[in-house]
């Protein structure tokens, strides 16, 4: 579909660029036919609209998948969903994705990664033309400072972002995983908080590497989630599902259950980060939730 | 393309083994659906026997199958046993717990290619897989799927993507599970037409009028102005063909018959003669 991003492989590879029209449904259902035909498919589209238009389609997709896995098929097909979360700050409710984690997690098989910066993009990119699967990618519509100091985030899932910590650690992706770096530092350089807080950032969001998860968890006594979705069914909740046998403390931070509806361009960060303090997710309010937790 | 004798008989004596198989299945089975099938014996056994079409499953190049409404998906069964996909015994076990053969088809079984079963996912899904342009991809809608607009979005794409190798075979048994639907869709080949499809309509009991349409569509030539467009073949039918007290019922779209039915249907369908058959 229309856009900069695309400009490039479309005069690179016009041959293996089709474009679908508004019609994210069929070009799910194309994707499959054409995956399991033996092309490595990339649909793309805005998150808004990219499987959320077509959940069905997409769980239809699973099924086949599944099916094929089992006949010792391999097909490789792509969903890229292009200003997840508040991506389009000033375009409002509809073009908003924070059903997204939750909704896509529901369908069986369906890999999500989920990149906070340009080195963990890159290596969903590598991903998805080399490894056969069902796959969603969630790309942030910003440009996301590098992060990760090395690549064990694409094999483990989850990588803990430069950290001795011993206190709190916080579970994040994508862009969030920014904002829980920041109060990190808020809290450093104000010396509010007595010790290091743990940052994991979650590149892998399903299949969710346990191993690797509950060894960060071993060393930390406090276990806090932050994302820009819904609490229904995002990162907070598939964690808490997974500590349901543990005894250490957990604090979520979700969205509140309601949609915004914010003009902010004008502000400093504009709406995306305005909505952030609204809905308490902002760096601030986050190094808030650090403390009181602690 | 002239077809000899033998290929018209086996196409003829079909009409009347493929419904008691299917019939046999639907009274072992106790299970929905089949009379739903009946409606495409002529349609599926000119595509699996009217020689124009390859579906040899270790062929990658062969012609692809997809009966979008899962529903009516069982009628591949009957063709699958025949071809030596699946064995015999298989149709005796359908929807068992010890059989491959479920009430929706899905890539599980030999030939099925996509899962179906909700409907109007077929017509997109067979589009991407004429993307390869190396086989001709069979997609069966029903008059049903018209009402989705995932169907609409596959038939505007498929004309831009200039799919030639994309047929589409719309049973139009003018029927759904709510009652008659015969006038829904109508003007069909005008809608169609304005899509830039190459639409013709048939009788989809005909074998002689399938078997044309198809051959219209293989012969196509460069300078034809249908050679670039998908086809279309709206192949009006009647659901539950073949037993009088069953066709056009929407009723029976669910229902089990009872002993005595049962008795009487087998009979009818032992005596069907596709040759005397008025309505075919």
């Amino acid at each position: 579909m229309g856009a900069i991003a695309l400009d490039k492989f479309r005069e690179e590879l016009p041959e293996q660029f089709i474009h679908t029209g508004i019609s994210e449904q069929t070009m799910m259902n194309w994707g499959l036919g054409m995956a399991q035909t033996g092309n490595i498919v990339l649909t793309y589209a805005m998150d808004s609209f990219v499987m959320t238009r077509a959940m069905e389609q997409a769980k239809v997709a699973a099924v086949g998948f599944q099916s094929l896995n089992e006949k010792g098929i391999y097909p490789a097909m792509n969903i890229i969903g292009i200003g997840c979360g508040f991506g389009y700050g000033e375009g409002g409710p509809t073009h908003y994705t924070t059903e997204m984690t939750g909704w896509a997690r529901g369908i069986a098989g369906m890999e999500i990664l989920s990149p906070s910066d340009s080195k963990s993009a890159m290596e969903a990119a590598r991903i998805s033309c080399e490894v056969p699967g069902l796959r969603y990618i969630r790309l942030d519509r910003q440009f996301l400072p590098d992060i990760h100091g090395d690549n064990s985030f694409s094999e483990k899932g989850i990588a803990e972002i430069d950290s001795n910590g011993e206190s709190v650690c916080i579970f994040s992706t994508g862009d969030t995983t920014h904002t829980a770096l920041e109060a990190r530092k808020m809290l450093k350089e104000s010396l509010k908080f007595p010790s290091e807080i743990g940052i994991a950032d979650i590149f892998r969001i399903n299949p969710f590497n346990e191993e690797a998860f509950w060894e960060i968890v071993g060393k930390y006594p406090r276990i806090m989630t932050l994302e820009e979705n819904f609490q229904a069914g995002g990162i907070g909740e598939m964690i808490a599902g997974k500590m349901s046998k543990s005894k250490k403390p957990l604090e979520i931070i979700a969205m509140p259950d309601k949609y915004y509806f914010e003009n902010a361009s004008n502000i400093k960060g504009g709406s995306r980060s305005y909505i952030h303090k609204q809905a308490g997710i902002d760096a601030e309010s986050v190094a808030k939730k650090i403390l009181e937790f602690w | 393309m002239k077809r000899n004798y033998p290929i018209i008989k086996n196409l003829i004596d079909g009409s009347q083994k493929y419904r008691l198989e299917l019939f046999g299945m639907w009274i072992d089975s106790r299970r929905p659906h089949i009379p739903s099938t009946f409606g495409l014996v002529e349609i599926v056994n000119s595509l699996f026997n009217g020689e124009f079409t390859n579906f040899d499953i270790n062929d990658e190049n062969r012609d692809r199958l997809i009966i979008s409404p899962g529903h009516e998906g069982i009628v591949m069964y009957p063709f699958l046993a025949d071809k030596n996909y699946i064995s015999k015994e298989e149709l005796k076990k359908f929807t068992h717990h010890d059989g491959i053969l479920r009430q929706y088809p899905d890539p599980s079984m030999p030939l099925v290619e996509c899962p179906t079963g909700s409907l109007s996912h077929g017509l997109g899904i067979g589009g991407g897989m004429a993307e390869r342009r190396k086989n001709n991809v069979y997609v069966i809608i029903s008059d049903g799927e018209f009402w989705e607009g995932s169907t609409q979005e596959a038939m505007s794409l498929a004309t831009r993507r200039k799919l030639r190798n994309l047929i589409c075979i719309m049973n139009n048994n003018g029927t759904s599970i709510l009652g008659e639907t015969k006038t829904a869709h109508e003007p069909l080949e005008e809608k169609w037409k304005s899509y830039n499809w190459f639409t013709q309509r048939v009788n989809g009991h005909s074998y002689t009028e399938l078997l044309s349409a198809f051959d219209n569509i293989m012969s196509r030539i460069p300078s034809d102005e249908n050679y670039h467009k998908p086809s279309v073949i709206i192949a009006d039918t009647l659901k539950g063909k073949g037993i009088k007290e069953i066709e056009g019922d929407p009723m029976w779209h669910s229902r089990i018959p009872n002993n005595e039915q049962e008795k009487k249907f087998r009979e009818e369908l032992n005596k069907f003669n596709y040759i005397t058959n008025k309505n075919l």
